[in-house]
Order: structure tokens, then sequence, then C-alpha cells
């Protein structure tokens, strides 16, 4: 009889009254709020989205680091300059120009050179009266130079690029070089790229990383030398330079520079730093919230729903079915999770699903063996005998009669099965047997493993998201053992 | 008692034909043997709760079975209704062989065969209120299409149960109801249906005495006025004195006695009866004691004695009674008694 009363208490208002008297239970709740609140407005809480690489130096540290660390008091952040027209200035203008931008923000810049004009073959008469003039010149090379001032106030980087594309019109007549220069504060220039040309050229793009062993050699540098620091070893205003040249030809020449981008990745990045590909750390971090919640609450509630079912079906049939059930339970039970699913994980293939699968197919058995022995002494209860007695089936007393009595058994049960699932993931992830393509919790843990955050003692990657995966089935724990005690009192000694 | 003694019936009620016929019903159920006795082929065992009990009801009767706790009563009104599967024997409910009858034949069957259960307080699915709980039998059977319709049939029965107004307890649950108004409703649920045939298990006897009235009422005024047959099953010989037309005594699995109540309770012939008659409580000062008092424990009915099944209590038993099992044979006019020293 006491049974039924601790039963009653099941109604929605007396459970939250309950719940809200239990401190944990509170702090499970509120710390679980957060982190669903982060899943649901990551894309507000991040500019990046962590499919962008690059967007600093490989294991940047975290910005903040400039205010405390003095090792890091001036280090680069990233900076990343588009070059379209507007951002060019003139600076050398010979027989040609900047032609005029098509519209303020246009990433197009188009540097265009006169026609050598040979005069003209004119008429008998005219050749007479102009005989003294010298005759024919040489075209005369023309040349623009487009600069951009940079200034750079903080310590070398490691690294530095630019990327763009062009191409060429020109007469067949002509020829047309480019060349790209860093000019530094002392006047120091650095030619590193330059392209020479007869007549047409089609659109092509052109790509410079410091780290490129054909610019080192045009550098006069060794492999192991680096350009990056020596170029930008001091501070003030560097000067990026587009130099073209030409030997104009009948036509026009127009020389098209498209979507420059200058690049020099940061050394410190963002709120958490950046990864071994240069992606935002805590992009990551907030979007392996939403998929850590989703994986642990879809496994859990894959597991439970299956658990339940075939709990409630072996414990109410019995004999045989329940038997040959529990057998196969049994044996999945004493089968070791984690080697099996590293093994099917591998077979069946990378990819989220796959791994909820996974996880519930191997967290079922706890579920089944719990509602089963509830199920073995809610069949016997009158009230199933007197559905029973009114001609009901056995689908009927299982749904109307059964399920509803396990739900406070098995919803805990569900709660508590959440962080076991969060974690699974993770360790799988972690063992790099986790979709690549999805940032979770324990593919971050794997790439600072594999890519060198233990090396170099990149704390700031290993330990969050250690910690979000340590609160997150802290929280659920939390939650899962209050609910426990209050639905199923008779569990209370046990959390 | 004195509700139900003021409205006790004149006994000669003319009662119709034969509702209900029970012949030499036979439960038993196998104790679990373990390996070793399996592996040394010992017999298999089995708790003989009902042993070969005959009996018919009439239409209309009250129909009361006692015995002690665990003479299998229970069980005997459970197998007549299949919701235990009997080992052997024949039930026939209006001619049709309850036995022989498939899952959907008995299903459409359940529409007349109706129960009440001892425990109000188990009977009924914590999770469902009041409506649900009386309305399920209507929609298992298909007798109502949905809840509009089901509410016209809840509220009827509520009234015929004097839960009234019906609106103030429809939407309860049974843990806000009391014991008595849970019997009331187990009574309602049975009743939805409009069975001919109730059996009542017991159905005060988790109730407080000042409640037994009432329910013990309702199944009087239910068998006088709508014809209702009931099997009236209880350990508590006075309820049933107040109530049946006719009486069965069970002890481990067999009815050693039979007869019309005023017959039984004032002649009892078997000395069982008479002890447990003995042991009723008279609201008299001046008589001390309880009679003849039975010595010793009811024997395992895994292991039934033989001949006589009272013989090792029995104060008159003779050495016939360890050897032979005496038949069940009429004594008096309708009053049936299985001993060989039967004593008027």
């Amino acid at each position: 009889m006491s049974k039924n009363k601790t039963q009653t208490k099941i109604g929605a208002p007396t459970f939250w009254e309950q719940y809200r008297r239990k401190p944990l239970g509170m702090v499970g709740l509120a710390i679980v709020s957060l982190y669903v609140f982060v899943a649901i407005f990551a894309p507000y809480l991040t500019p990046y989205t962590p499919k962008e690489i690059l967007l600093a130096d490989r294991i940047a540290a975290p910005a903040w680091f400039r205010s405390i660390l003095p090792k890091f008091a001036d280090a680069p952040s990233s900076v990343r300059i588009s070059l379209g027209s507007q951002e060019w200035t003139v600076s050398e203008a010979v027989g040609g120009g900047l032609a005029p931008a098509e519209s303020d923000d246009s990433p197009l810049s188009v540097i265009q050179f006169e026609p050598f004009v040979r005069d003209e073959v004119v008429s008998e008469e005219e050749i007479d009266v102009l005989e003294v003039e010298e005759y024919p010149k040489e075209p005369e090379q023309g040349v623009v130079t487009l600069s951009y001032t940079l200034p750079y106030n903080y310590s070398a980087p490691k690294t530095f690029g630019l990327t763009f594309n062009y191409w060429i019109e020109a007469p067949s007549d002509s020829k047309t070089e480019l060349e790209f220069v860093i000019e530094t504060p002392e006047g120091k220039r650095y030619s590193l790229w330059g392209k020479s040309a007869s007549g047409q050229l089609a659109n092509q793009p052109a790509r410079i990383d410091s780290r490129d062993l054909s610019l080192k050699q045009r550098l006069g540098m060794t492999i192991f030398d680096d350009p990056a620091p020596r170029i930008f070893s001091s501070r003030g205003d560097y000067s990026l330079l587009l130099i073209a040249r030409t030997i104009p030809g009948e036509e026009p020449t127009r020389v098209y520079i498209s979507d420059p981008e200058f690049y020099i990745p940061g050394t410190v990045h963002g709120l958490l730093g950046a990864d071994h590909m240069g992606a935002d750390l805590w992009t990551q971090l907030v979007y392996g919230t939403r998929i850590s919640l989703s994986i642990g609450l879809s496994a859990a509630a894959i597991s439970v729903a299956v658990g339940t079912a075939v709990g409630i079906i072996s414990g109410y049939l019995g004999g045989v079915v329940d038997e040959f059930i529990m057998r196969i339970v049994d044996v999945l039970m004493a089968i070791p999770d984690l080697p099996i699913l590293i093994i099917l994980g591998a077979l069946l293939g990378k990819s989220v699903w796959n791994i909820v699968l996974l996880i519930s197919a191997f967290a079922w058995m706890g579920t089944a063996r719990l509602v089963r022995s509830q199920t073995l002494s809610l069949r016997e209860r009158v009230f199933v005998e007197a559905a029973k007695a009114s001609g009901a089936s056995d689908a009927y007393v299982m749904i109307i009669h059964i399920l509803p009595n396990v739900l406070p058994l098995v919803f805990a049960g569900m709660v508590l099965r959440i962080p076991s699932a969060i974690l699974t993931e993770a360790a799988l992830s972690f063992l790099g047997l986790g979709d690549p393509r999805v940032a979770t919790w324990g593919r971050m843990l794997h790439n600072a493993r594999g890519f060198g955050a233990f090396t170099t003692l990149a704390w700031w990657w290993l330990v969050p998201p250690g910690l979000a995966i340590t609160f997150l089935s802290l929280a659920f724990v939390f939650i899962g053992n209050t609910v426990n005690e209050i639905l199923n009192p008779r569990y209370r000694e046990r959390s | 008692m004195g509700a139900v003694t003021a409205l006790e019936p004149e006994r000669s009620a003319e009662l119709g034909e034969v509702i209900l016929k029970v012949e030499d019903l036979v439960k038993y159920f196998p104790v679990r043997r373990g390996l070793v006795e399996i592996v040394r082929r010992e017999p298999e065992r089995a708790v003989k709760a009902v042993d070969g009990v005959s009996f018919d009801i009439k239409k209309g009767e009250l129909f009361g079975v006692v015995g002690e706790s665990g003479c299998g009563k229970t069980t005997m009104g459970r197998t007549i209704l299949r919701l235990l599967e009997p080992t052997a024997g024949k039930v026939t409910f209006e001619g049709i062989d309850v036995t022989a009858l498939s899952a959907e034949e008995m299903k459409m069957l359940r529409q007349r065969m109706q129960i009440i259960f001892q425990d109000p307080y188990e009977s009924m699915n914590p999770r469902l209120d009041v409506f649900r709980i009386i309305s399920e039998p209507l929609k298992i059977q298909g007798i109502v299409k949905n809840s509009h319709d089901a509410l016209r049939y809840v509220e009827k029965v509520l009234e015929d149960v004097e839960m009234t107004p019906p609106e103030e307890y429809i939407y309860r649950y049974p843990h806000e109801l009391s014991g008595g108004q849970r019997q009331r409703i187990a009574a309602a649920r049975a009743l939805v249906l409009d069975p001919e045939f109730i059996v009542a298990d017991e159905p005060v006897s988790m109730l407080d005495v000042s409640i037994r009235g009432e329910i013990l009422n309702l199944m009087l005024s239910l068998s006088r006025e709508r014809g209702v047959t009931f099997l009236y099953i209880t350990h508590d010989l006075a309820t049933a004195r107040h109530i049946c037309d006719r009486i069965a005594v069970m002890y481990l699995g067999k009815i050693v006695e039979k007869g019309p109540t005023d017959s039984l309770i004032k002649h009892p012939l078997h000395p069982y009866t008479q002890a447990l008659i003995g042991a009723v409580f008279v609201p008299d000062p001046k008589k001390k004691g309880f009679g003849r008092v039975l010595k010793g424990e009811v024997p395992s009915p895994v292991d039934p004695p033989s001949g006589c099944r009272l013989h090792p209590r029995c104060p008159i038993a003779q050495d016939i009674c360890k050897e032979v099992e005496p038949e069940l044979v009429p004594a008096e006019d309708n009053h049936l008694v299985a001993c060989h020293f039967a004593i008027g």
C-alpha cells in the first residue's frame, strides 16, 4: 500500500515541487540548461563555423593570453586584408593606371596601360611636312605600382601569405610582368613573387606562402630559414606592393587582379585559440555541445526505448520467450562494450548516426533487465488481472497498464544513461572512430592528442573539452539521481 | 452487520435454472524443480490448489464458498473465469463449455462473466482515473467507440453503485477515494458490462467492518433486483451466512460440505464446518471460548494427507479416514457432506 502512495506523487506539479527542493538536482538542471542554451544558440555565440580553417596559426593561443602572459604580450592576432580596388593606392604610374572600379567594394582591380601608338602612316604630303621628326620610337615601358600600407605592431609572425587570381588581356606583341614586393619600414624590399607573360594570359591563381620552398629560394634563403620572422622583424608600416610592368603593344593592356587577400595567421586567436588547422577551438567547443547533447539524448532515448520494450515483452510473456531474451541480454552484457564498439565502428563507417546506433545497441540491456523485473511484479498485480477479466489482450495490458508503471523507473535510468552515451561517444571519437566531419569534444581531444597539443603544452586545447564532458556528465548524474530519489524512493539508499 | 440483517431476504426465493455448472474442476500449479531433482528423475510435484470441485449455481442465486486462506477458493474463482487455465474439469456457463472456448470467444463471454477483486487498493491502476477504470471494459469489448459514449454508461453505473452524484467521483484517482468507495468503483467496473454472473472474491475482507455492510447490501440488491448471479468467495462464514442462498465449505482444494445456508449453519455435518462455525465471534459475553478448535496447521497442498484430507486434524477421525477418501454425498435435502462420520 505504501507502494501506491509513492506512485501517486507522480503528478507533474508535485514532482516539480519535490525536485525544486533538491539542491544537487537544481545545480544539475542549471548546468544542463546552460549547455542546452549554448547548443541552441551556437551560431550566435561564435562568429565562425567549425568547418572554417586557417583562421589563425596552428595551435594559436587564446587572445586573452596577451593581457596576462608576457610571452604573448605582443603576439599577433590574425591579419586578413582583402585588397579590393578601393584599398590600393597607386604609388607609381607610367603609361597607365588603375582603371576606375565598377563599384566601391569591387574585389577586382584593373590596371590599364595605354597602347603604344606608332605614328600613323599619314598621307604623302604630310610626310613631307613631318620629315624632320624622329621616327619611329621604341615603345616605352609602362609601370604601375599598387601599394597598400600595412601597419604591423606585433612580434614576428610564423607565416604569412597572399592569394589572388589574375589574368591579362593584352595584344600579342606586348610583354607584361607582375611582381609582389613587401617593403619593410626600414625600406628593405623583398620580392616574393613574379610572373611575366607575353600577350594574353588566362585566369590563374597566385598562391604566395612564406613556407614555400620556391619562395625561400627566390629570397636566397635555405630551406631551414623562415622568411616570415625575417621580413616582419620590426614594427611599423609595411608596404605591400603589387607592381605591373608592361611593354605595350598596339592595343591597350589590362591586368586584372581579382580577390587578393593578404594573410598573417595570428599566434593568438579568439577565446580558446585555434587547432592544428587554424580552426577556432571555441567554435568547436560550442558546436560540440550540440553534437554531444544530441548523441547523448538520442542514444539514451533509443537504448531506453528498446530496453523498455524488450523488458516488458520478456517479463510479461515469460516462459521460453523470457528465457531466450534474457540469455541474449546476458551474452550482450558479458561482451565488453568498448572493444566491440571499436570493431563495429571501424566496420560500419564513421558517421554520427552509426555511433548513436552502436552506443544504443550496447546500452539497452540494463534497462531491459530492470524493466523485466518490474514487469514480473506488475503482471501479477490485480489491476492487470482485472483488465484480463474484461478481455484485454496482452498488447493492451502491456501498453496501458505495464508501460506507465515502469516509466518512472525508466525515466531516471534514461537520464543516467545520457552521460555514459556522451562518454562513450567521446571515447570513440578520441580513438579516431568518430565522424571526422563533425566537431565533437571527443574529436577535439583526439586532434589535440594527435597534432601536438601535448608536446606544445597547449592546455587550452585539452582542458575545455575535458571539462565540458565532465560537467555535462556530472549534471546529468545529479538530475538522474534526484529523479530516482523522487520517483523511485526505494533506490534512495543507493544514490 | 445490522444493516445486512435488516435486509435479509427470504431464502426460499424461487431460483431458476442452472447458470453455471462446475464439474470436477482441477487446478494444479507445478512446482519448479531444481536441476538436481530433474537429474534424479524425481516426480514432478504440484500445488493441488483445486482438486476436483463440482457444484452448480442457479440463475439469480448468491452462492457462497467458504474456507480458510490457502484452501483454493480464490484459485477456483479465477479458474472458473479462465483467468487461470484449468488443469482438468469442465465449466459450463449457460450451456457453453467455458474451458473449450478460443481466446476470441472467451473475450466475448467475458461481457457476461465478471469478477470483483479482494483488494480495492490493488485492483485499480493508480495511474488511471475513475472514468478510465470503469470505461476500460467497455472499450476493450468495443461497446463504445469513444469517451463521449462511455460517459453515459459510466454515470449510470456509478449511480447503480450509489456513488452519487457521479460527476463528483468520475475524474478522481483511486488514491483520492476511501476503501469503501474504491470497492464500489471495483463493483461498478464489473457491472458496467451488465454481466449475468459475477465472482465476488472476498470483496469485503479488506474493508473496515463499518463499510462491509454497504458492499454486501449492494450485492444483495443487485442479486435480488437485477437477477445477477454471484459466486461469493469468503473466509468469513458470518458474512456468507447473511447474504448467501447456499454455501459450500472448502478445505484443501475440495468441497467438504455444501448446502442451503440455514441448514448448513444450523446443522453443520462436517467436523471442519463445525469448527469454522465455532470460531465465529458471537457478541455474547456469556459465551466463552471458540467451541471446538482444530489442532495443527493446514497441511501443504503439495502433498495433501491421504484419505480424508482433514484426518490429521480431525477430532473424530478413525483409521478408515486415513485410507479412504469420503465422497460428497447427500445427507439431507440438498445438503451434501464428505465425511465418513458425519454427525448431525
